[in-house]
């Protein structure tokens, strides 16, 4: 709430593109709630600024969905933490989402930027 | 599901969430730190950028699947908070819930082992009866030959058997008792799927003549007499004086249809000899019942029967002619009668749960109006309106459930007596209780009454949320209009029932009030079998018995009589008139046997000639006296001196020298046959019933005079004892059972609805105090105030009498069958129902009437 009042440059998530990100996040891994929210921000330059709250709704539906599971391990600070993995229907749901993904950038790019 | 591992899985979940997210915390306010935030800022920063923790925890749970029961068992410990803290409305919606409640759950505890409960025999759809008709006697029982024709002869019976209800003498821990028996066709048990208990059933070889004797025993006999000693091996009864071989015990469910039996007997071996056997004329009680083969329907086992049945009649026109085999599916026989009567009342019961619903429905929302406040804090804090609705929803299934356990308490406790004043002798009726299924109908009950009254509220919360722009005073027109419907309703229902009461009361009246044609006070009645005695013992028996009977203190008078009024007809006959030709087809009558005293110990006045003498004797002409219905057939004139043939009768023709009144043979209400009394000197038989009139108590004199008997012969058992005002109380069982529990329901009824009227009165009155106020302060008089009040609350009872007057009306021929003397539209009932709803209406609008002329405008105009 108060995060996007700040920050009028911020963009808001699209419906379903969270959860996409996560998986794509993961695939490089596994990795706790925390991490992830850091790679997701750090790989758009912050223009996309996660209410980081709304990450665990979501790899709560995820981890329902049977595309990522999770396990308790010991960071490198020695600290427990929840990490998240993809699981083999998650790497076919990651690519379903990014052919769909692209799909739609390119309608949306033809109808913004139709060619001259 | 299992609620120990699932509450476990669900803490644990609950507290990995909430190490993820301090984790998290934590990392983020690291990195704060790193980048040179203060502690404290680097905190408010990392929570800032989480967002509201509670949400993402509420958003997170709602994704587990669980979540629904949790809010369920949230909501009901809200729920039972709210209702603590009214305890006055719990109380009386919870007993008036318990009332209707526990009224269906009685109900249904019948119905459930009547008409729900598989009847006691294999396949029993597949069973049907048998019974013979000629067109002047619908009902015959079936004759032996005829019943051998047809195993014999049939296409679509897998077996036919027939049995004999009948009675034994067996001696019981040294005492001769008489115990209901059965002589029953070795095909009987296969046909009905009945298995033994113990030993075997019986079979064609025990049922040859001079076969042992052996017998199957009912369960409670085997208790009684062999103390449930599970060894057979050389076990006897002692049946008439013989020792009976016990071949097998029926298990405690085994019973056969119609009759209650304790001991079975080989029918030819017991009967097969006698001549009502051999000829094909005579029906000698036989009730024939057989088992249809797979796939065959009873309307062709009808036409295969009738195909039967003419062969028969072109065989043997003597006694066959026009006679004809009728078949009635078993269920349909057993629980036909009874099936209407109980759903009639099963439907009256759920009226009264209605009305109770509609009285907490009134309760509900009186409540809810006054709970407006809280609702909009509630709405104001985020619940969503959908949340609200649950809310209230699970307060009236709590309220229902508790209602319905109070119900099911107080309905444990009165079926017993329910069973016991009921009349019926359904196969499962002594069975019902409240057990499984009829808990799993009481819950079904108690939620289908949450979700009739617990919408109300609701309902009304909307309107009144429509109206809430218009800021009127009085919970908004619609709600009102609402509420006045459900009490209109109330009323309807309320004189429905009480119109129902009304009609069983005058019936069950006038069946107590009506002329038998003989005086009951101070009557008893019992039984005497002679079986082994030849008809001039018997008669030496009965005579000195009456004799003896005569003459026991406070015994004013006595006879005996083959059939007593109320027993039914144990002897018919065809019959004519002297000169009309015989051969071909007659009308039938009772005959029945007396000795000369009968009519006197029964004070049954003669209309004409006189009664049998000691004079009226073997040797002297025959005489008979006939009953007034017989007297009317034979024609204008005195009956006396007429000439009539009985064709079995012992003579070939009998002299009319008296005639009596009707009485009734089967029951008040019941269609009387004509009647022809011979004196049993002229037609001995070996069973008769004493009738004794005594000036002693009932129960006192039957024990004088069952001593008396004893010192005529000690080894004599007698049965029936009985009082004949009892019997006649008894023959009005249906109509008294129905008018009991309409009454009942009818007092409750009528007792909702004017709480229901009052409590409603009142409420208005309350809200509109102010407007009252306004008023009288402008000067209307408390007289007027006081008419517009009761005005407004008895427009809305005429509406519901009205309304319920159509109603009963057209539900008044569901009782038509039960109604004696009095007309299913009777204008006297329906009016008195009526004026008592209306006064008991009137007097409930009264007091909130009072109040409302009271108001103080000074107070009315601060109120708010």
């Amino acid at each position: 709430m108060s995060a996007k009042e700040s920050n009028p440059d911020r963009i808001e998530l699209l419906q379903g593109t969270l959860d996409m990100m996560i998986l794509r996040t993961l695939q490089w891994g596994p990795q706790h709630g925390h991490g992830i929210g850091q790679a997701i921000r750090a790989s758009s330059l912050d223009a996309l600024q996660i209410e980081h709250g709304s990450l665990y709704p979501a790899l709560h539906r995820l981890r329902k969905q049977g595309w990522i599971e999770a396990e308790w391990k010991i960071t490198e600070n020695k600290q427990r933490a929840r990490y998240y993995s993809l699981t083999a229907r998650g790497r076919k749901q990651l690519s379903a989402e990014e052919s769909r993904w692209n799909r739609m950038v390119e309608a949306i790019a033809r109808v913004m930027k139709p060619a001259l | 599901m299992k609620l120990g591992p699932w509450i476990l899985r669900r803490r644990s979940e609950e507290s990995e969430l909430d190490e993820e997210i301090r984790f998290h915390l934590s990392e983020e306010q690291k990195l704060h730190t790193e980048r040179g935030a203060s502690p404290v800022d680097a905190r408010f920063r990392a929570q800032r950028d989480f967002g509201n923790t509670s949400r993402v925890k509420e958003e997170t749970r709602a994704m587990w699947s669980w979540t629904t029961l949790e809010s369920v068992m949230y909501d009901a410990r809200y729920a039972l908070r709210q209702l603590r803290r009214a305890p006055g409305f719990t109380a009386v919606a919870i007993a008036t819930l318990a009332l209707g409640i526990g009224a269906n759950t009685a109900i249904f505890s019948v119905v459930d082992a009547v008409l729900l409960k598989p009847l006691p025999f294999r396949d029993a759809s597949r069973l049907v009866a048998i019974h013979e008709a000629l067109p002047e006697a619908p009902y015959l029982n079936a004759s032996w030959p005829d019943y051998l024709d047809w195993r014999a002869g049939n296409h679509v019976f897998e077996d036919i058997g027939v049995f004999q209800p009948n009675k034994v003498k067996l001696r019981q821990n040294g005492t001769p008792t008489m115990v209901p028996a059965a002589f029953v066709s070795s095909s009987l048990f296969s046909v009905l799927g009945t298995q033994p208990f113990l030993g075997r059933l019986l079979s064609d070889s025990d049922d040859r003549p001079g076969a042992p004797a052996v017998a199957v025993i009912s369960y409670a006999l085997w208790q009684r007499a062999l103390a449930g000693d599970p060894n057979l091996e050389g076990k006897s009864v002692e049946v008439e004086g013989f020792a009976v071989n016990v071949a097998g015990v029926l298990g405690p469910e085994s019973r056969l249809p119609q009759v209650d039996a304790e001991i079975y007997l080989p029918l030819r071996r017991m009967l097969g000899g006698s001549e009502s056997f051999s000829n094909r004329a005579n029906h000698p009680g036989l009730l024939a019942f057989a088992r249809l083969r797979p796939g065959v329907s009873v309307d062709t086992a009808r036409a295969d029967m009738n195909a039967i049945m003419k062969r028969l009649a072109e065989a043997y026109p003597a006694s066959n002619k026009n006679e004809a085999a009728k078949l009635s599916p078993l269920p349909e026989l057993l629980l036909g009668a009874i099936r209407p009567e109980l759903l009639m009342l099963f439907g009256a019961a759920a009226l009264v749960l209605l009305l109770a619903c509609a009285n907490v429905a009134h309760l509900a929302m009186a409540r809810a109006s006054s709970r407006q406040r809280e609702f909009a804090v509630r709405a104001s804090l985020g619940a969503g309106s959908g949340r609200l609705l649950r809310q209230l929803l699970t307060e009236s299934v709590l309220l229902a459930l508790a209602g319905g356990i109070v119900g099911a308490l107080w309905a444990n406790w009165s079926v017993a007596p329910l069973v016991r004043l009921s009349p019926y002798r359904a196969p499962g009726l002594s069975d019902a209780h409240v057990d499984t299924r009829v808990l799993l109908f009481t819950l079904a009950a108690s939620l289908a009454a949450a979700l009739a009254f617990g919408c109300a509220p609701v309902l009304q919360t909307r309107f009144s949320r429509l109206n809430r722009a218009l800021r009127e005073g009085d919970g908004g027109g619609a709600g009102r209009r609402f509420r006045s419907a459900l009490f209109v309703g109330e009323v309807a229902i309320a004189l429905v029932l009480a119109t129902g009461a009304g009609l069983l009361l005058r019936s069950v009246f006038g069946m107590l009030h009506a002329d038998p044609g003989f005086r009951p006070d101070h009557l008893i009645s019992f039984s005497v079998a002679r079986p082994n005695s030849d008809g001039q013992g018997s008669l030496r028996y009965f005579t000195g018995a009456v004799d003896l009977l005569a003459r026991q203190p406070g015994v004013v008078s006595s006879g005996a009589v083959m059939c007593p009024p109320f027993g039914g007809t144990c002897w018919t006959s065809p019959y004519w008139r002297d000169g009309h030709a015989a051969g071909g087809q007659h009308p039938w009558t009772a005959l029945n046997m007396i000795t000369p005293g009968y009519f006197n110990a029964m004070q049954m006045p003669l209309l004409a000639g006189r009664a049998f003498t000691s004079l009226d004797n073997a040797g002297s002409r025959a005489v008979a006296v006939v009953n007034q219905s017989m007297s009317s057939i034979l024609g204008p004139g005195s009956s006396v001196g007429k000439l009539i043939h009985v064709q079995y009768s012992a003579h070939e023709v009998l002299e009319v020298v008296g005639v009596v009144p009707d009485v009734p043979q089967y029951g008040t209400g019941v269609f009387v046959m004509p009647e022809v009394y011979v004196p049993a000197a002229q037609m001995p038989v070996n069973f008769m019933t004493f009738v004794v009139r005594s000036q002693a108590a009932p129960g006192i004199a039957a024990r004088e005079a069952s001593a008396a008997l004893r010192s005529l012969d000690k080894e004599q058992p007698i049965t029936d004892v009985s009082a004949f005002s009892e019997t006649i109380l008894q023959s009005a069982g249906r109509q008294r059972f129905a008018a009991t529990l309409l009454s009942m329901f009818g007092f409750v009824a009528l007792t909702l609805a004017a709480v229901g009227i009052s409590g409603m009165m009142a409420y208005t009155v309350i809200r509109r105090t102010r407007e009252l106020g306004i008023r009288v302060a402008l000067g209307a008089r408390r007289a007027t105030l006081l008419r517009m009040v009761i005005g407004e609350g008895m427009t809305l009872v005429l509406i519901g009498l009205v309304l319920g007057i159509g109603l009963a009306w057209m539900l008044a021929k569901l009782v038509s069958n039960l109604l004696y003397g009095v007309k299913p539209h009777d204008p006297a009932t329906f009016a008195a129902a009526t004026l008592v709803l209306a006064t008991c209406a009137f007097t409930a609008c009264l007091l909130p009437a009072i109040r409302a002329a009271r108001v103080d405008p000074v107070v009315a105009l601060r109120h708010d």
